[in-house]
């Protein structure tokens, strides 16, 4: 019987296995991160960027393991994946002001004044920049169990005060149905992806002969339109685009972390 | 004697009517008339043509000569007198004329066609002057006066242009316009005053109004008259009560230009010898004045030097200072701010200029003196005013000042200075080390079947809750398709109870057609039952036995008569009887 159970839990919640390595993992992963921090606070960046990277290879893509990679980074003097990390861990951690702050002070030592524009959508849903995914989900999930109570509750009682609950029920499941909606296409469609090196030649076509259009430095967020081998297309906010390796830039969602593939 | 009478009377009736009899005037007479035959540029003449004997002309009349004037026309009037029998009529043509030029003019003859007929009116001569009299004498009951305040002026010194308007009638609609020179700009300083005055002897109402003219570039500046249009309206006599028909609306008015004498100006080039370096262009009378509060700050603490610069002239021309800018603090300057207002004697206008010094070391310090250059028309030269040098103070900072701070006001009670907090480096903040971060927000997609429990569940229950009560709703029968479905089983099942009762019987009937129809009856009679089941298409003679049953058992009922016949218990009893019966209606319908 409790096996059945638990395989009922790995088919409905399949992330759970994935999400939570064994046991002894996890105690060796609070070593590894406690040598890692250790490495960091001695001043062993390389030590320590091995170790966060170990983490997050082994599952333990935590907001605040991307936190800790980036400071690495960041003293490590390597800005462009300083910024990818904190850009990581801000889709894990929105609201955290740690992070805040250091992404601010490491995009101000970016030296490319590029700022991404935002959508209307975006900038109607404005709530949606301090809310991840999941929580997005929960919160319908709880507007969703909320209209349908009401519903039950119409049809014992036709009274006024429920009908008005009702409609105010309905709003709400609307309105935070669309959030979800919006933040998990949001999610599925980031394109942005971060310049990793220091000068970076964005070029008229995927060859190392074409002409050189502009040239972008580390830490430069830009929007990837689409992958030719080994090039990829970029844009900037104010429509310069072009050609770069793929190399010199990397998805802040990276392709691990899209929901076709399951989990990071 | 009756012969002398009739002479009499006729003689006398003679005498009455003029000895004329009454008839109508003779041909059509033109006139052309001036109500003055001199008169000066600025004053308008009234010009009249009288055409009698006639009230309606083919054209308005043709009246060379007044090539000269601008004509206004005034208005056309007729009228038609008898005097004496006589009849005549009448009509005016009426002009204003305003001189354009000096000179002697001929007007006329007028020109008016009647019938198809010219009628030449006769010739006026009207002589026009220039100007009226000198000052000082005699100018009339209205002119106007032009002044400069002061000549010679220098390059962008304002100078007060005055326009005086001196009215001894009732006047209305004045409007003025004010020579055009290139190089100078008219400012209106305020709005018009009015006061009286005397002039020449008499009492005048005086309209004055004020301009401050700036010039642009030195030289001299020919003004020419200001023009000063407006309308006179006929003057009644001042001692006549007035009534409602003096009021400009009623009273018939007469348009006049008045120009003001031509005025001079002369402008001075500002000397070039003697010009301070940081001369901005302000010339009138200024001052200057400052201020260092407080004189005495710890390192770190903030002073403020707060500069004034106040006069009247061409106080836009007031500078921003440059100010101090020493090595031992840090100076934060406020935006100037510049309040100009404008009186009767031309502008004036305060700058307010403030620096905030946060000193960065200890020690004595010199604050300079910063300048202000100007010129000065009256004295004909620039002058340069400077602001008192100050020494500041800085102490030390205290030892306990953090903690002094931390715990609110100081010794005196006075609130520490705010000041912008200085950002002195910049680096990150540092890793989290705690091992649950380790398991903080790993994922970024919720698991598929937390979303589907999430979302489907609360759907679930719903449906499940429906289903639920449908049933049980069936299952009570409450639903009126299964009432119907039901209602020959439960009737049949009612009349088997026990002996048959007609009462019984009768409500058993009563509930299988409620039931069967989806009625709610509480009684029904015979016939109604009969005519409910002719409407649903049963035969007419099922629906009949139905009738001749329940009039029996009514008869049962209320007059105790029996209610079936002997013969009918034969197969079943009278029960089984009513009960095909019923099945029979239950099967038609």
């Amino acid at each position: 019987m409790l096996r059945r159970l638990v395989l009922l839990a790995i088919l409905f919640f399949p992330g759970l296995a994935a999400a939570a390595p064994a046991l002894t993992d996890r105690l060796d992963a609070e070593g590894l991160f406690h040598q890692a921090n250790q490495a960091y606070k001695e001043g062993r960046m390389e030590e320590a960027i091995q170790g966060f990277q170990t983490l997050l290879a082994a599952g333990f893509a935590g907001g605040h393991v991307y936190y800790n990679l980036g400071n690495a980074y960041f003293k490590n003097g390597q800005l462009g994946q300083a910024i990818l990390s904190y850009e990581r861990a801000r889709l894990r951690l929105p609201r955290d002001a740690d992070l805040g702050f250091n992404l601010a002070t490491a995009q101000d030592r970016t030296l490319d004044a590029v700022k991404l524009s935002r959508g209307v959508l975006v900038q109607t849903f404005f709530w949606l920049g301090s809310l991840t995914l999941t929580e997005c989900f929960f919160i319908f999930g709880l507007a969703n169990g909320v209209f349908w109570f009401i519903l039950i509750l119409r049809f014992f009682f036709k009274t006024d005060t429920v009908y008005y609950l009702l409609i105010c029920g309905l709003a709400l499941w609307l309105a935070t149905g669309l959030s979800l909606a919006l933040k998990a296409y949001q999610t599925a469609t980031d394109d942005r992806a971060v310049i990793l090196g220091s000068e970076v030649s964005v070029r008229a076509g995927p060859e190392a002969k074409d002409t050189v259009l502009f040239q972008l430095h580390a830490g430069t967020v830009v929007y990837t339109e689409r992958r030719e081998g080994d090039w990829a297309l970029i844009r900037l906010a104010e429509d310069k685009r072009g050609w770069i390796r793929a190399a010199d830039a990397d998805l802040i969602m990276s392709l691990k972390a899209k929901p076709a593939d399951g989990e990071d | 004697m009756r012969r002398f009478f009739l002479v009499s009377a006729l003689l006398s009736l003679a005498l009455l009517s003029g000895g004329r009899p009454c008839r109508a005037a003779e041909g059509p007479t033109v006139t052309l008339q001036l109500d003055r035959l001199e008169t000066t540029l600025s004053e308008a003449v009234r010009l009249t043509v009288e055409v009698s004997g006639s009230r309606k002309l083919d054209a308005d009349p043709v009246i060379p000569g007044l090539e000269v004037f601008t004509v206004t026309p005034g208005g056309t009037s007729s009228r038609m007198e008898i005097i004496n029998g006589r009849r005549t009529s009448s009509v005016q043509y009426n002009f204003l004329l305003e001189p354009r030029q000096a000179g002697l003019f001929h007007i006329g003859p007028a020109e008016c066609r009647i019938d198809g007929q010219v009628y030449q009116s006769n010739v006026e001569t009207l002589k026009v002057v220039r100007q009226a009299a000198a000052q000082g004498a005699e100018r009339g009951p209205l002119f106007m006066t032009a002044a400069l305040s002061k000549t010679p002026a220098y390059v962008e010194e304002p100078v007060l242009y005055i326009v005086k308007l001196f009215v001894r009638v009732r006047i209305g609609e004045v409007s003025l316009d004010l020579p055009e020179a290139d190089h100078l700009k008219f400012k209106q300083l305020e709005e018009p005053r009015q006061y009286e005055s005397g002039e020449g002897g008499q009492r005048y109402q005086v309209l004055e109004v004020r301009y401050l003219l700036t010039p642009s570039q030195a030289g001299e500046f020919n003004l020419a008259p200001a023009r000063m249009r407006l309308t006179v309206y006929d003057d009644q006599g001042g001692s006549r009560r007035r009534t409602i028909f003096d009021d400009p609306f009623f009273s018939r008015g007469r348009p006049q230009t008045l120009l003001s004498e031509p005025v001079k100006l002369k402008v001075l080039p500002l000397p070039v010898a003697g010009q301070p370096r940081d001369f901005s262009g302000l010339i009138g009378t200024f001052k200057i004045s400052s201020k260092l509060e407080p004189a005495e700050v710890q390192v770190g603490g903030s002073t403020t030097l707060t500069v004034r610069l106040s006069g009247r002239g061409n106080v836009s021309r007031l500078p921003d200072l440059s100010g101090p800018a020493p090595s031992w603090a840090k100076v934060y300057a406020d935006q100037p701010v510049l309040k100009v207002e404008t009186d009767a004697e031309g502008q004036s206008g305060v700058k307010t200029m403030k620096w905030a010094l946060v000193p960065q070391q200890a020690g004595e310090y010199a604050i300079p003196s910063l300048g202000l250059s100007y010129f000065d028309p009256a004295a004909g030269r620039y002058r340069t005013l400077g602001t008192e040098a100050y020494r500041l103070k800085v102490r030390p900072q205290a030892a306990g000042a953090q903690a002094g701070a931390a715990g609110g006001t100081g010794p005196l009670g006075v609130e520490p200075r705010k000041q912008e907090v200085q950002a002195l480096g910049q680096d990150i903040l540092p890793v989290h080390t705690g091992a649950s971060a380790l398991a903080a927000s790993v994922r970024l997609w919720p698991p598929l079947g937390l979303i589907l429990l999430g979302l489907l569940t609360p759907a679930a229950i719903y449906a499940l809750l429906v289903i639920l009560l449908v049933s049980q709703r069936r299952a009570s029968g409450s639903s009126p398709a299964i009432r119907a479905r039901r209602a020959l089983g439960r009737f049949a099942k009612t009349c088997r109870q026990g002996p048959p009762a007609p009462d019984r019987l009768k409500l058993a009937v009563r509930d299988f057609l409620n039931d069967r129809l989806g009625y709610e009856y509480g009684a029904i009679t015979p016939d109604e039952a009969a005519g409910l089941l002719t409407q649903k298409s049963v035969r007419p003679e099922i629906a009949q036995r139905l009738k001749t049953v329940l009039e029996r058992l009514d008869s049962a009922i209320y007059a105790g008569l029996p209610a079936f016949s002997p013969e009918s218990g034969r197969e079943g009893g009278p029960v089984e009887e009513l009960i095909g019966l019923i099945r029979d209606i239950d099967r038609e319908l």
